[in-house]
Parts: C-alpha cells; structure tokens; sequence
C-alpha cells in the first residue's frame, strides 16, 4: 500500500478508536451516575412506603410517643436522601446519553408525597417542631432570582434545624400534582414560597423567613 | 501595500444572516445539548491532526543542503513604507551565505515614508521606483521581467531571512524540475509580548509541524508570504501574480498546481518576520487572510474536491474552508453563552444584592455533560503532542514559563481565531470591499 494511503489509513483508525473509547468512557460516567441515582430514588420511595404504612398504623392505632419517634426518624433519613437526590439531579442537568427527565418526574412526586407525608406527621403526632417550605421555582438558567432563593434557602436550612425545605419547578407543566400545587397555592409567578399555608411572591429575605418559621 | 477591490455592500441581508444565525444557535444551546454540535467539527479536525502526526512521522528527518553551486539567485523585496524594517531585511539579506550569484531587487512601491530616498543611498541593491502604488504582486511582477536570476525569492519588507535560508530553499527546488516554488519555515521575529508569543506558537506548529505533515501529502496550500522560493519559468508561465488578489501567496501556489507544479518545503530555510503587536493590526491581517480563502475558493472553484488535485483538493482544502464556517458556529454559540451568563449574573448579583442575600460562587449557569468532559480531555490531548512536536521543530524547549502562555493560547487565542473566522464570513455575505493593507 503507498505510504501516503498508509497515514490516511493509521489516522482513520486512531481517531474512531479514540473516538469510540471517549464515547464509551462517557457513557459509562453517565451510565453509573444515573444508576446511582436511580438507586437513592427507589430508597427514598421505599423509605417513603414505610412512613407511609407507620403513618397508618398511627392513623388506625392511635398514635404512641414511640412510633411518632421511629416516623420521625424515618422522614429525617427520608429528607436526608431528598437533598441528596436533589443535588445529583442538579449536578446531571446536562446530559448525552442518558435521560433524567423520568427520574426528575419521579422524584418530585415522590417529594410531594414526603411534604405531605410530613403534614400528616405534624398532625397525628402533634409535633410542631418541623416547619415544612414550600419553594416554586423556574429552572436556574432562566431564573436568576430563583437561584438567589434557592441560596438563601439553603442558609436557612443550615441555621434552622426546623426548616424542611421542598422545591418543585413551577414550569413542570406535565406534572399534575404541580398545577394543582400552584392552583391549591395560587402561585403566579417565581420564586414563590408557601410558609404556613400562605404565599409569598418574590425573593424574600433569610431573616424573614427565620422569622415566619419562629427559628 | 495597499490594494483595494471594491465589494457590493448588502447590510440588510448580513443583518439577516446574522439574526438566522444567532436564533438557530440559541435553539440548539437552550435545547441543552449542543454536545453534538461542538463533537462532530472538532472529531474532524481530530481526524486531520492523525493524518498530518503520521505523515509528519512518515516523512522522516529532513536532509540539509550540501550542494556547493547553485543557480542564480534574484532576490525581490517590495518595499511599501517600510522604512523602519527594510534596512534589517537588507542587512539579513545580504548576509546570505548563497552558494551561488544573487541580485537584490527592491521595489519602491509608491512609498511616501521616506524610505524611498534612503534606498537610493543603499549599496548593492537595485531600486525599482514605482510612481503609484501597485500593490505587493504588482511590484513583484514589475521586479520580474528585470530579474536575471533562474531562481526568484520574493522576500517581505519586514522579514529577514537567516543566512543559509536561501540555500536551503534553493537546493530543494533544484532537486525535482517539477517544483515550482519552496516554503519556508516562517517564525515570529521579537516575540515581545503576549499576542505576539501566541503567533509564534501558531507559527511553530502551523509553518512548522503542519507544513512537514501536509508537504509530505503533496498539498501545501500556501507558500508563505514573508518569503518563498520560485523557479522564475514556473512564474512566468503562470503569468506572474493576481495583481487584484488579496492573498496571493495563496493564490499563486493554487495556480501554480493546475498547472502542474508540486510545492516544496524545507524547515531548514529559516526566516523571521515581524508580526502584528496589537489587535487591531492582526485583525485586519488575520480577515485578509481569512477572505483570501472564501476569494480564491470562489476564483479556483475547480480545485475543491478535484481528485486530479490529490490530496490538496480532497482534504486540505475543504478543511480549511470548513474551518471558516466551524469559525462561524463557534463565535456565536461562545457569545451566546457569555451573553447568557452576563444577564443571569447580573440579575442574580442585583437579586442578591438588594436583599442582603449571601453570593455564591457556584454556577447555574449551562451545565457540562461528563461525556463532553471526557472528549473534551480525549480531544486535547493529541494537541498537546502536536505543540510539543512544534516546539521541538523550531529549536526551542517548552521552559516553566511557556506553559501559562500555551494554555492561554489555547483557551483565548483560538476563540479569538474564531471570531475572525465569523467575522470574515459576514464581511463576505456583506460583500465588504476586499482590502489589502
């Protein structure tokens, strides 16, 4: 074969081969993380299941200082792993291979059913210690505010052991449980917080939400 | 020199192409993964730099000259207001170490700096004047018809060649009758601050490194402007240079290969030329350059994907004129990110500012997929050879100190490339006038 066709030849080789490998090592990256994901989601929903069915047994048992315990030790672990699959979500926003859209539907039901789960909590087991936020948001790129909630928020979690923080994307249309969330709310426009049953427009300042929190 | 072609100005339709242009890029980054998009051009551009390492691999070390007589040499260095670097060309010129005999013909080329009067006091050269500028190929031409030599070296104004660079060049020329012109390696005079340590760096690995691997194809597409080496019967059967062309060291070499003519190269002929020190100067150089392309795609259009050609036609060429419009797509989707990224952080910094809220480094800006880090990483990586190779050509070792200013030239340096690739594209659909200057 002439030299020449030789280097056409060799580079061709290189370059799929460098490029399938590069392809290969990043699916596999994002492969890895969804599946991680993937796992910490189906914990969280059986986490869920299983306040659910101590909720329950709450409901049909009357309630005892113990179980009111365990429940509240499970809906901390519970929000502990919330946090955690929120950040990985936010981490994967950009991806090639793999498609976060389902696991992101998934988990914000799942995050409604564990704000709700909580209330009922706060009910039964008469607890008010925990004060559950409501957050409405558009996704950060387009939303320079919300991203400026989402941070004073995150200052409040870390000053306020009561706060319980739960944010949902207003502009999640497809959800059915977010319309009626934002209807239920009347939330019209972002960044919204519910405290307390009532709404509040705009950004609004860490001290007071401290405040509407009693932190 | 100065020539200037008169374009046919269309603002409203630029105006349009540019609106299409940044509504289609703003499509495909707010659909958030543009991953595609900067893979598919940049694998390609993978794909030439293989091609040019292995046939750079392929074509060995290159042998230095040791003929002891050589043909007649005419040196012709237009000259165009170039008072403060003519006489240090001069100075390197008549230093050459020339197995043979040589002239030196400057041409005055309508100077109005004085240099003109100081050539006339200049001892062994012969001074053409020109009345009336005519532009760089036009001098040259006019230097022609006197010129004695077998061999022709157009020389600039402003470079100086080193003392055996003539020799080099002229030894390769007279190995193959099928040669019509030999480039030479090309490099940065006074590298003195940043911009201009960027071109040297663009010079090593482009007249360097990439000119061995493409003259090793047979299709080199340029005989570099600050000096080549012509057999004169190969110019005169071309007719000389376009005297209305913008690039006609690009040009001439085209031509030169439809008429059967192959381009050598040496990196043994040295010469050093002064490069633009500010932004402004390399812009108007770099859009010059840029548009001699899409002016001679437009001339030669016969040459693009002509197998008669070889790989000249089937592979250099088309890269270099897609790489204009990869240019294109990389400016706007760059500055629409910054944009995008300037109006968010404002918002958010106002948003923060005006309630006391805590600033955060962290970005929520457009994410990076994992996969785009890997072939990011994997896409670089062959690049990181191919400036060492480029080192190592021109003489020189990669200090503590180059690394900074190689990974500037990488992150600001191409981007900036980019830009001038763009705006070169719409000079073109604007069908700016083409200047020379």
């Amino acid at each position: 074969m002439e030299v020449k066709n030789q280097v056409l030849l060799k580079a061709a080789l290189v370059t799929i081969v460098l490029f399938a490998a590069s392809l290969y090592i990043g699916y596999s990256i994002e492969s890895q993380s969804y599946t991680s994901t993937e796992s910490k989601l189906n914990e969280f929903h059986e986490e869920l299941e299983n306040a659910l069915l101590f909720s329950l047994f709450i409901q049909t048992h009357n309630q005892t200082e113990s179980t009111c315990a365990v429940l509240r030790d499970q809906l901390d672990a519970s929000g502990q792993n919330a946090l955690e699959i929120s950040q990985e979500l936010e981490d994967n926003k950009v991806t090639v291979f793999t498609d976060y859209n389902q696991l992101r539907g998934r988990y914000f039901l799942a995050n409604m059913r564990f704000y709700l789960m909580l209330r009922e909590y706060k009910q039964e087991c008469g607890d008010q210690s925990l004060e559950p936020i409501l957050f409405f948001y558009r996704t950060y790129g387009d939303c320079p505010t919300c991203y400026t909630q989402g941070r004073v928020l995150d200052t409040v979690r870390a000053e306020c052991e009561n706060a319980r923080v739960f944010a949902f994307p207003a502009d999640s249309e497809d959800l059915a449980m977010i319309r009626a969330f934002k209807t239920y709310y009347n939330i019209t426009g972002t960044p919204s917080l519910v405290i307390r049953d009532a709404t509040y427009n705009g950004v609004i300042e860490t001290d007071r939400i401290k405040a509407l929190i009693g932190c | 020199m100065s020539l200037n072609v008169k374009g046919e100005p269309r603002p409203a339709l630029t105006l349009l192409v540019i609106i299409a242009i940044g509504i289609i890029v703003g499509i495909v980054i707010r659909s958030g993964n543009y991953f595609w998009l900067m893979v598919i051009p940049n694998t390609f551009a993978l794909a030439l730099t293989f091609v040019i390492l292995f046939a750079y691999n392929a074509a060995g070390s290159y042998e230095k000259s040791s003929r002891k007589r050589l043909p007649d040499l005419s040196v012709i260095i237009p000259s165009y207001n170039s008072k403060s670097t003519i006489f240090k060309t001069l100075d390197a010129v008549k230093a050459s170490k020339y197995p043979g005999k040589m002239e030196v013909i400057v041409v005055d080329d309508g100077s109005t700096d004085g240099s003109r009067e100081l050539l006339k006091t200049a001892e062994g050269i012969r001074l053409l004047v020109l009345e009336k500028n005519r532009g760089k190929a036009g001098a040259i031409n006019i230097a022609l018809k006197g010129a004695k030599g077998e061999v022709v070296a157009c020389v600039d104004s402003d470079s100086y060649p080193e003392p055996d660079a003539f020799a080099e060049a002229v030894s390769v020329l007279m190995e193959d009758s099928g040669i019509g012109v030999v480039s030479c390696f090309v490099k940065v005079a006074n590298p003195n601050n940043l911009l201009k340590k960027f071109q040297e760096i663009e010079f090593m690995t482009g007249f360097g490194f990439f000119q061995i691997g493409v003259h090793f194809l047979d299709a080199i597409s340029v005989a570099p402007g600050p000096t080549s080496i012509f057999r004169k019967s190969a110019l005169e059967k071309v007719g000389g240079f376009d005297e209305h062309n913008i690039t006609e060291d690009l040009e001439i070499v085209w031509r030169l290969r439809k008429n059967g003519y192959r381009i050598g190269h040496t990196p043994h002929a040295v010469i050093y030329t002064e490069v633009p020190g500010d932004l402004g100067s390399l812009f108007k150089q770099r859009i010059r350059w840029y548009r001699g392309i899409f002016y001679n795609v437009q001339k030669h259009a016969d040459l693009l994907f002509n197998p008669k050609y070889g790989l000249f036609s089937m592979l250099v060429l088309p890269f270099s004129f897609a790489g204009e419009f990869a240019g294109v797509a990389l400016s706007f989707s760059f500055a629409y990110i910054t944009l995008a990224q300037l109006a968010w952080g404002a918002q958010y910094v106002w948003a923060a500012f005006s309630i006391g809220a805590p600033f955060s480094m962290v970005s929520a800006g457009p994410g990076v997929s994992a996969a785009a880090v890997v072939m990011g990483f994997m896409l670089v990586c062959p690049w990181i050879l191919v400036v060492y190779l480029s080192y190592a050509i021109g003489g020189r070792d990669i200090g503590i100190l180059d690394i900074p200013v190689i990974l500037l030239f990488f992150l600001f340096y191409g981007p900036l490339i980019s830009l001038f690739y763009c705006i070169t594209f719409l000079k073109e659909v604007n069908r700016s006038d083409y200047t020379w200057k």
